[in-house]
């Protein structure tokens, strides 16, 4: 709440210390207890018109901001682990792990078996959700940074 | 006066900017379908250089390429999101609505 100016008229203060403002904001009176000589403060209170006028100022910052951060979001997830290079590495790691088991004796149908196990166990579906999870606790901690400086933006502003 | 203006100004923000949003997570999930095939692809035919018969080459790249087919649709996306916010305790509308 700010003052917004010091209200030297004595007959405010006879009717209420609450009155509505020409722009339909409420201004109440503070500093009740003051001599007749010292100035009378006003504090105002935010009008319903001020906050839809902040809310349409800050929406287009929100809209940029997650315009930006979803697409980023998705396509990090895919090319972590579907890149052509992501998956030739995969791949090889499997083709590695069925052509020792067939260097080592084991029966063809055998090996593609313990393979396919091997690719079971992998369970992409999973690896999928632990490369989303780190990327919403960055994505989080992003959020988290960017409140912590709104907060200093309104510090600032107390200040001034 | 100031609150009507500054009611249409919302109501166009969030047409304009709702719908550049939706555009570019098409956009963007055309694209990962793209990735995901070219990385199948990719995956395929390392698996067949290391003599993986094609039939089981083709099983073991349908089992890698599933999960992202599934997540690249906006129910997908609609559902990453949910499940990402029950992981975070991050309410996504204010006061749980």
């Amino acid at each position: 709440m700010k003052t917004i100016w010091s209200l030297q008229d004595r007959e405010w203060s006879l009717f209420s210390n609450l009155y509505i403002d020409s722009d339909q904001s409420i201004i109440y009176l503070v500093n009740d207890n003051l001599s007749e000589d010292e100035p009378r403060k006003k504090t105002h209170v935010k009008s319903d018109a001020e906050e839809l006028k902040e809310v349409a100022e800050a929406l287009p910052e929100l809209f940029g901001a997650i315009n930006d951060a979803i697409p980023k979001l998705i396509s990090g997830l895919i090319e972590s682990v579907y890149s052509p290079e992501a998956a030739g590495n995969m791949a090889a790691g499997i083709g590695k792990f069925y052509s020792n088991l067939i260097a080592e004796g084991i029966p063809e149908d055998v090996a593609l078996d313990m393979t396919k196990k091997f690719v079971g166990a992998l369970d992409f579906s999973k690896l999928m959700s632990m490369v989303g999870d780190e990327a919403s606790v960055e994505f989080s901690t992003k959020k988290k940074r960017h409140r912590k400086s709104d907060n200093y933006d309104d510090d600032d502003e107390e200040f001034e | 006066m100031g609150t009507a203006r500054s009611i249409a100004s919302i109501t166009a923000t969030s047409i304009g900017s709702g719908s550049k949003l939706l555009f570019k997570i098409w956009r963007t999930l055309r694209k990962g379908k793209t990735d995901v095939k070219k990385g199948a692809k990719e995956f395929y035919k390392t698996l067949r250089e290391y003599g993986i018969p094609a039939e089981d080459a083709k099983e073991i790249t349908i089992a890698y390429a599933k999960p992202a087919w599934e997540i690249l649709s906006i129910r997908g996306i609609l559902r990453m999101v949910r499940e990402l916010e029950e992981s975070n305790d991050i309410p996504m509308m204010p006061f749980g609505f």
